[in-house]
């Protein structure tokens, strides 16, 4: 059985080298992001649900797409905008664009996931290929079920 | 040495007698205070206790506060501390496990506190004020206590939270309203008209 995963790329092995000498070998296509959003996988008997927390963004700053059996919540948080200026006491929430990747299970259906956002929490359902669902086999009575005899 | 048990209850013969602490005090003139009687090496005297202690920083050492625990740390000013306390405002160990995250902002007419509460529902926080102190509490529930859900990756946290923080003299209390959206709340808090800046006008020599 195959699970939901997270996204874990091989490491780069620059990445150590990459903090000391940042211009020297700075890796393409590669962003460090400033937060992360946390999420919550949960597996059901017929679905995967993925439950991301993500207050204070936006609907339309948030994209899902699915590639290659790789799913991928991409978005930004803005701060919020007001005509005047204001100065900060204090700052813990994170700010920014974020990028999180799942690794789906084979055979599941694009079309078929989910997407609901509320209260800050992204839902993705992702229900799972009818093979891979558990099936019930029904006990029949042992008076039904010819034995062959061996003679 | 004080509470040291008695070599046997009926004074058998328990091995030979081996550094028995010598009975009474027995130090010698010029000999620190709590030191060991003579005999075995136990160490370099500890240092001294009480309130002569500090003596060896210098008579400005410090700014006459107690030294810092541990060693080679830095003094300092009880104004950071003050400033800190802010940010170590005590939530109740073991009722919370998770504290939401918090931007104070401060406008020209007025306080804004905006609070991170995401998949929590609007009926589940308690928003309260009195004349110096704002108050967030709540619970964040899980959506799903389903027996047949199983969790393959938990990082949310869950459970209940708890925060308060202090409010300036300057504040409408009456007017403080709170707004709940996204997963945000935010919590807006009028500033008096005493103490939103009045503009002067610069009269021109004419």
């Amino acid at each position: 059985m195959t699970y939901l995963t997270l996204h874990r790329p091989v490491a780069n092995p620059f990445k150590f080298y990459n903090s000391l000498f940042t211009p020297f070998f700075a890796t393409p296509g590669t962003q460090e992001y400033r937060w992360r959003p946390s999420a919550d996988i949960s597996e059901t008997d017929d679905s995967f649900e993925v439950r991301a927390e993500l207050p204070g963004v936006t609907k339309d700053d948030v994209h899902i797409s699915v590639k290659d059996n790789l799913l991928t919540i991409k978005g930004e948080k803005r701060q919020e905008k007001t005509d005047d200026s204001k100065d900060f006491h204090r700052v813990e929430r994170s700010y920014g664009s974020f990028e999180r990747k799942f690794t789906l299970p084979p055979k599941v259906e694009v079309d078929s996931i989910k997407a609901e956002f509320k209260d800050g929490v992204l839902t993705l359902s992702i229900p799972k290929p009818e093979e891979v669902k558990p099936k019930e086999i029904p006990i029949v009575a042992e008076s039904t079920v010819d034995i062959p005899q061996e003679s | 040495m004080r509470n040291r048990p008695q070599h046997g209850p009926s004074g058998a013969f328990q091995g030979p007698r081996r550094h028995r602490p010598a009975q009474g005090r027995g130090p010698g003139p010029g000999r620190r205070h709590n030191s060991p009687p003579e005999g075995r090496w136990q160490g370099p005297p500890s240092r001294p206790r009480g309130p002569q202690r500090h003596q060896s920083l210098g008579a400005r050492g410090n700014w006459g506060h107690r030294p810092p625990r541990g060693r080679g740390g830095h003094h300092r000013p009880p104004e950071f501390d003050r400033a800190v306390a802010f940010r170590k405002e005590k939530t109740r160990r073991g009722k919370s496990n998770w504290r939401p995250f918090v931007d104070f902002s401060e406008a020209e007419d007025r306080f804004e506190v905006s609070v991170e509460l995401p998949g929590v529902s609007q009926n589940d926080v308690n928003v309260s004020v009195t004349e110096s102190q704002l108050t967030i509490k709540g619970k964040k529930k899980q959506e799903q206590t389903d027996e047949t859900q199983n969790l393959r990756r938990s990082e949310r946290r869950y459970g209940s939270f708890h925060r308060k923080f202090p409010l300036p003299p300057n504040i409408v209390v009456d007017g403080i309203k709170a707004e709940f959206k996204d997963g945000v709340l935010t919590v807006i808090a009028p500033k008096t008209e005493a103490a939103k800046p009045t503009e002067i006008p610069i009269n021109a020599d004419a």
